[in-house]
């Protein structure tokens, strides 16, 4: 008797601690507390509950949680200015932060649920193909808008979203154009492509494939590679056999194990032309010896941040180190907003009937508060993103893009040569 | 062999290569290129386009520094045609068949046209080389792979000693085990990231990490143990920990890769056919002396005998006046500490992630399991099995699935020795 009562004890202090613990875990919410209620009595034509309800599913944790702090800085930006702007339906938009974690967990999932429990009506996320995939039969069929600012795997052009599906990447149709491009440019004959084993790695392998054939190069390793596996030397060791001249590496943060194994078997940057991806095009200084990336190229789709956008997204977000998908986030949330407010909806499949529509034919504008006064006036309007024009096809995909080419220093660190317009459809 | 390495190189050496101007993207669709030879370019070849109604665009010839252009007048399908007759004496397209390529021009872009040359010459005996060459690099390859599964297995081996010491003389199956491997990578990330040099800081997290272990048995399974908890509740509550512990670590060190401090990134040495760096022939070394170190205290020192004496029957071991419960928590710290090495090693030839260990841990279980449970000298034999099996596989089989090749093997074994390779047989009825 007398052991059982300490012991109870502890077990009502951890109880309570556990009940705390789950309230902090469900989720920041950067709007005022109070619009976080339910609004459900007002309104009864409209399908939503006249709240916009974003929830971002971005990377906090996993192989890509270098892109997740600028594509949080990006929704963030765009939900304060929406609510500076008077909100969506006369209401604040609430934004919703959860993990996407990568494919080798099951974090995506579990956020999703907790995003649709809290009646999100937009799930901004995720960065990685792999991870969409894995989520968006969950999203389409609760009706509510998966919208990807970095997906690029070219298989969701095709995939049956229920028209809910929308990205403001382009697909990889074209970065792997580009890619196969320079590297045919550069003058590399014999190419080694080393890509992830997944959605994203294996559709980008194909484009820059076809893209190299095509421009008279010769593909001579197509090696997949288990991202969760302990080592790569034996992909390495396929690779050398083959003799390429260049290596293109398809890979997420696996670059830091991969990039020392070639350097181990005499593939190193110096010795062959190795490209990045927009999967790995990061800033290694801190990762990697000075030198060690020297002169290594990769795409990466995007325009320029404007100095101004990144001035911006630094009063969010003072450590951003990165903008990659930045601009593609805030695109993703503003278009999210400009169509609710079109439709007079903040359901999802309201949200999706609109955006199409939002994006192009109309009236130019490239702000919240300008498109939304154009709407209010009753005209069609014609969105214009920090990431370019923003042209959806009817898949849902951005029609035109633009892609950069970067080229690391000295102090693994990338800076751009150049910028490439094209049209995904060609 | 070596005289067919010099021939591809020199083969290599042959190929000329179309090389575009830096100055790349251009407004205007065009068709480019550039003629070089070994760096030299090469001049007066015709090159020509039309569209694919055939109907002729304009052609062009490769000017001094080997670079030609035609403009196209609107983006669509073209073929370039290379006309081989008016490429100099002494060099042929590397594909014969490819002198013509039918590509896509897109809006705005200059696309850029490749058509790989070698010298004739070494065209003409290319064939023949080429199979040489092959061979050549089978065998390169395969002693690669020999020397990169040796590596993994070692590894392996250090972290499956643990495991198979610990069932031995507790009868747990540590699915946690990985995480130790983890914490104690870590544990020397965090000195090494204080400023101590790594050749300092991975010792104390050897230290660091036995008192770890024997902490874990000191006040969680022993009193566990204790309260006659079953082996099936404590394996669970294994996996309960090694979930506890994986996402501790993700908590405290984020998700991303970490480097340590020193030797990163080597450049590679070459050893006959196998490349491999200063830091993984340390680590080889290392791994080598603790486990015949490992190996000797267990066949010779008092302490190794009462540890063999408790796997085979604690029972037993207690009435003959062994304290099993001290060498139980010797075995933790000793099995912990071993891991941590392990742990340590695998971050400097790999990187440190908080999934490193989980990475391992189903291939420290096969290792042990196709060794022989139970038994130290099994698990190591298994481990550099699964090793190098997980490594050498690659030549038939698509690196991603290597892990399955390891696999195989074990179910293989299992079916003709079901108590693994050195383990003994069970007594049955």
């Amino acid at each position: 008797m007398i052991r059982i009562a300490p012991l109870g004890r502890v077990l009502a202090v951890a109880a309570a601690a556990s009940l705390a613990l789950t309230a902090c875990g469900g989720g920041e919410e950067s709007a005022a507390p109070a619009t976080s209620a339910p609004a459900s009595s007002s309104a009864p034509a409209a399908k939503g509950d006249g709240v916009l309800t974003i929830g971002a599913l971005l990377p906090q944790t996993g192989d890509l949680a270098f892109l997740g702090p600028p594509e949080f800085a990006g929704v963030k930006l765009a939900v304060q200015e929406i609510n500076a702007a008077g909100g969506v339906l006369g209401k604040p938009v609430v934004e919703i932060d959860t993990d996407s974690g990568d494919t080798k967990t099951d974090i995506a999932s579990q956020s999703v649920d907790k995003l649709l429990q809290q009646k999100a009506d937009t799930i901004i996320g995720a960065a990685s193909s792999g991870v969409s995939k894995t989520v968006i039969d969950k999203i389409t069929s609760a009706g509510v808008v998966h919208f990807s600012p970095a997906n690029t795997s070219p298989e969701f052009t095709t995939y049956n979203d229920k028209g809910l599906y929308f990205r403001t990447a382009p697909s990889d149709v074209l970065q792997g154009r580009v890619l196969g491009d320079l590297i045919v440019q550069d003058g590399s004959d014999s190419v080694a492509i080393l890509n992830r084993q997944d959605s994203y790695g294996n559709g980008l392998a194909d484009e820059v494939e076809k893209s190299v054939t095509s421009g008279g190069g010769e593909v001579v390793s197509k090696t997949a590679y288990d991202p969760a596996a302990a080592d790569f030397s034996a992909d390495v060791a396929k690779i050398k056999s083959s003799n390429p001249k260049a290596i293109a590496l398809i890979a997420f943060n696996e670059t830091t194990k991969i990039i020392p194994e070639l350097k181990k078997q005499g593939l190193g940057p110096d010795k062959v032309k190795i490209y990045f991806v927009d999967g790995n095009l990061a800033d290694y200084s801190s990762d990697f010896p000075k030198g060690t990336l020297a002169g290594i190229k990769g795409t990466l789709p995007g325009a320029a941040s404007s100095d101004d956008f990144k001035k911006k997204l630094l009063t969010v977000d003072p450590e951003l180190r990165d903008y990659s998908y930045a601009p593609e986030s805030y695109d993703a949330t503003t278009l999210t907003a400009l169509a609710a407010e079109a439709a007079k909806d903040d359901s999802g499949t309201a949200i999706a009937s609109k955006l199409v529509e939002v994006s192009k034919g109309g009236e130019k504008c490239t702000d919240f508060k300008a498109c939304l006064d154009l709407l209010k006036a009753g005209k069609d309007i014609d969105y214009d993103g920090v990431s370019g024009p923003v042209e959806f096809s009817d898949a849902g995909d951005p029609s035109e893009a633009t892609i950069g080419i970067y080229q690391y220093g000295d102090d693994n660190k990338y800076k751009n040569i150049t910028y490439l317009k094209g049209n995904v459809a060609g | 062999m070596r005289s067919a390495v010099i021939a591809f190189t020199a083969f290599l050496g042959g190929l000329i290569l179309f090389l575009a101007a830096p100055t790349a993207w251009a407004d205007g669709e065009a068709l480019k290129g550039t003629l070089q030879n070994q760096g030299q370019p090469v001049s007066g070849v015709k090159i020509s386009a039309v569209t694919d109604s055939n109907a002729p665009v304009g052609d062009a010839t490769s000017d001094a520094k080997g670079e030609w252009s035609i403009a196209v007048p609107k983006p669509g399908t073209y073929k370039v045609t290379l006309d081989a007759k008016t490429l100099p004496s002494g060099v042929a397209l590397k594909f014969k068949d490819r002198s013509s390529l039918t590509l896509q021009v897109y809006e705005g872009n200059v696309r850029n046209v490749l058509f790989p040359l070698v010298s004739a010459g070494a065209a003409n005996q290319g064939g023949g080389q080429g199979a040489d060459t092959n061979t050549d690099t089978v065998w390169d390859e395969l002693a690669q792979l020999l020397f990169d599964g040796l590596a993994l297995g070692l590894i392996i081996a250090l972290g499956a000693l643990g495991i198979s010491l610990i069932f031995g003389t507790t009868g747990l199956t540590n699915f946690a085990h990985g995480e130790l491997l983890t914490i104690g990578a870590f544990i020397a990330y965090v000195f090494n990231t204080a400023g101590l040099h790594l050749l300092i800081a991975a010792p104390l997290a050897v230290i660091v990490a036995a008192g770890f272990g024997y902490g874990q048995e000191r006040f969680f399974w022993g009193p566990l143990r204790r309260r006659k908890t079953g082996l099936v509740s404590m394996m669970i509550i294994s996996i309960g920990l090694a979930i506890f512990l994986r996402y501790l670590l993700l908590f405290i060190f984020k998700g991303e890769n970490l480097p340590y401090e020193q030797y990163v990134a080597q450049d590679g040495i070459q050893l006959g056919p196998i490349s491999t760096t200063p830091k993984g022939l340390v680590a080889m070394g290392v791994e080598i002396v603790v486990l015949i170190l490992v190996g000797l205290a267990l066949m010779f020192t008092r302490l190794g005998k009462a540890t063999r004496a408790v796997s085979d029957n604690p029972a037993l071991a207690a009435s003959s006046g062994i304290n099993v419960d001290r060498i139980i928590r010797i075995v933790w710290a000793a099995g912990t500490a071993v891991a941590g090495l392990a742990g340590v090693l695998l971050g400097t030839t790999q990187i440190l992630n908080y999934q490193m260990g989980q990475q391992v841990l189903l291939l420290m279980f096969a290792g042990v399991t196709l060794g022989g449970l139970g038994t130290a000298f099994g698990a190591l034999v298994g481990s550099l099995v699964v090793g190098i099996f997980v490594q050498v596989s690659t030549l038939w089989i698509p690196p991603e699935l290597k892990t399955v090749g390891a696999l195989v093997v074990l179910i293989l074994v299992l079916l003709v020795r079901p108590q693994g390779i050195l383990g003994r047989r069970e007594r049955i009825g």
